[in-house]
């Protein structure tokens, strides 16, 4: 008991809310993609890309907010690549999506030795510091917890309610969810399903690139090759989880960085459990989540098929 | 690292294995110009395990220049281990080196097909009458930087950050922690296995998890990860021992020491043992006595009597006067982590 108490520290629970944010900025970029019928699994090509450029831009202009807009950019402009091949030419999403995903990991690595070269990689640039919210921060527990914390897990977590409005309380979101589930009945009443699919996906990969960018400026303050190390796949599997529902994607987000965060605590503190169960342990509880409320769980009707206008 | 099992680089796709001439080929006035061909497994750019022995070639040929030709294969695949090293012995190469012990098997087969030719396989546990076997005896090295890690800690808890839990790694992280318990049998010591070597991000998680159980000095052995272990301990000012290679640049004033590892250097010194006539087939262990390991420059908050002390601790080791035996492997792995 005294173990798991040495566990469930402040430190844990801002971890986790630290782990879960990236998470966070790429789920909600892919449920909005594939609400609106595209499955974009280029998401962590996008996040390394905007991770480079984020760091990039903070490096020549200075300033983190500035560098973290440019990776944010760089998100929806590898998106938009992403769009382009798979709405204006119809081609399958799956197939771009993992095109993304290889030319984010070569290009950024070729990228970060052409401008910083091999020596200077790890350069630290101007990043993001947890800011305190006055008189929350002070508060007992919860404020180290959720009140000292980067303004980008701020920004994150106010998107999540402001995605579910977008979804469920507006004409857009109605849009949205028409051209995903039925594109040419959509078409029909004057929706221009490509315009709102194009308008998704650039804006999931400016999403995209905010958790990428947070990874580097946020977390790292460098960048490093292959970065992102699998979390854009995780994103996926998050907003599966979630049932394309930024609520559910939200909690599913903070599951995982719980588990993530939980792991290296509890090898710290030696929980007496094989560590290799505790590195698999954050995949095995989203697989067992899966399976548990997976049954139900179904996308957008006309996730992946390419509209084309008759 | 005996080839490390990392994760598919997918930049690997568009670097498919070159092979790089890099002398030019005026051999024609040298006679015993000795060919030396280096296989390896990853791409020369990874700063760690490839880059190490990739910067041996390159020691070699700068500092033997006429003598030698050299050229290297990157990101060789297992299905061409042996093709890559036969076709070096055709074009007649004769001292050819494979890296990571992945190997073995393959250089082994090769090298008894050209008896006339050296090999040379890092980490490898092949045998032939002309494949010699280059090892690392890590656990000198990282018994050291153990004591001093728990000479430098004030609390009494002392924390490391590993990467993959592979042979090589867990060799260290054990030897650093008897070197730990010689120092300060009392001393906590908190080890956590990221299972990456290329993931900063969790890196620097583990490192705060660490630091949070009141470690107030870290040790990574991650190569790529511990990068993020040195920015968590540049946040919360917490000194680090470095990997590798000189780490202090990545940290200014935080990094007490680093655990250097010339593979380059044993990479050189096995070239010079042929050219000497002295080449020895078999296990070649590299260990402190041999400058291939080396505890690296101190950071300002090591005082003097530690350097004092840890000096003669690497003088005793080189001289035998200390032993530190070479770990038992099996046992190792089967041994539970954190159970100290």
């Amino acid at each position: 008991m005294d173990v798991l108490l040495s566990v469930l520290d402040p430190d844990y629970f801002a971890a986790t809310i630290r782990l879960a944010t990236p998470l966070l900025f790429a789920t909600l970029g892919g449920i909005l993609n594939e609400r609106a019928g595209i499955i974009n699994i280029g998401l962590e090509g996008t996040m390394l890309m905007a991770a480079l450029t984020g760091v990039f831009g903070a490096w020549f202009i200075g300033s983190p907010w500035l560098g973290f807009a440019c990776g944010v950019l760089a998100g929806a402009l590898v998106a938009w690549i992403h769009g382009f091949v798979s709405i204006s030419l119809g081609a399958n999403q799956i197939v771009s999506g993992t095109a993304i995903n290889l030319l984010g990991l070569g290009l950024s690595s070729f990228l970060i030795r052409i401008v910083f070269g091999l020596k200077e990689q790890q350069r630290v640039v101007p990043h993001f510091d947890p800011v305190s919210l006055p008189l929350l921060a002070d508060l007992p527990l919860l404020g180290p917890v959720l009140f000292h914390q980067h303004a980008l897990v701020y920004v994150a977590f106010l998107l999540v309610p402001v995605l579910w409005v977008i979804l469920y309380r507006t004409r857009w979101g109605l849009m949205i969810t028409a051209v995903g589930e039925h594109p040419r009945a959509a078409s029909s009443v004057g929706i221009d399903p490509l315009r709102v699919r194009y308008a998704c996906t650039v804006l999931s990969g400016a999403l995209a690139g905010a958790g990428g960018a947070f990874l580097s400026l946020g977390q790292l303050h460098f960048f490093q090759d292959e970065m992102v190390a699998g979390r854009g796949f995780i994103a996926l599997a998050a907003l599966i989880f979630g049932r394309w529902n930024p609520i559910g994607g939200m909690i599913a987000c903070l599951i995982f960085g719980a588990a993530d965060a939980l792991q290296f605590r509890g090898q710290a503190v030696g929980l007496g459990v094989p560590h290799q169960f505790m590195l698999m342990f954050p995949y095995v509880l989203t697989l067992a989540i899966l399976v548990v409320v997976g049954g139900k769980s179904q996308g957008p009707a006309a996730i992946g098929i390419p509209f084309r206008k008759s | 690292m005996p080839g490390k099992p990392r994760a598919i680089h997918f930049t690997k796709l568009l670097a498919l294995p070159i092979v790089a001439c890099l002398a030019a080929g005026s051999g024609a006035a040298a006679a015993e110009k000795i060919k030396v061909a280096l296989a390896l497994p990853g791409a020369v750019s990874d700063k760690g395990f490839n880059a190490s022995a990739h910067a041996g070639l390159m020691l070699i040929k700068k500092t033997l220049g006429d003598k030698v030709e050299v050229a290297f294969s990157e990101s060789v695949k297992r299905p061409d281990f042996v093709a890559t090293l036969r076709d070096y012995a055709n074009r007649g190469y004769n001292a050819i080196y494979a890296h990571g012990f992945q190997w073995g098997d393959a250089i082994a087969k090769v090298a008894a097909e050209n008896p006339d030719k050296y090999f040379f396989n890092t980490y490898g546990s092949g045998k032939a009458k002309n494949l010699a076997n280059l090892y690392v005896s890590f656990q000198e090295l990282f018994y050291v930087t153990g004591q001093l890690a728990a000479k430098l800690s004030k609390a009494d808890v002392i924390g490391a950050v590993g990467g993959w839990e592979i042979p090589p790694i867990r060799i260290q992280v054990d030897a650093f922690r008897k070197g730990v318990q010689a120092a300060k049998p009392k001393a906590k010591f908190v080890a956590i296995y990221t299972g990456t070597f290329y993931d900063a991000v969790k890196g620097k998680e583990a490192a705060r998890a660490v630091i949070s159980q009141g470690a107030d000095i870290v040790a990574h052995m991650a190569d790529a990860t511990g990068l993020g272990v040195i920015q968590a301990a540049k946040e919360k000012k917490v000194p680090v021992i470095g990997y590798f290679a000189d780490q202090r640049s990545l940290a200014p004033g935080l990094v007490a020491s680093s655990a250097v590892i010339k593979v380059d250097d044993m990479l050189l010194k096995s070239i010079r043992s042929v050219i000497a006539g002295k080449f020895n087939p078999g296990p070649n262990r590299f260990g402190l006595a041999s400058g291939v390991l080396e505890v690296g420059p101190y950071g300002p908050m090591v005082p003097d009597n530690v350097k004092a002390e840890i000096a003669k601790l690497v003088a005793d080791i080189k001289s035998g006067a200390v032993k530190v035996p070479a770990p038992n492997v099996p046992a190792l792995m089967k041994q539970k982590i954190n159970k100290l």
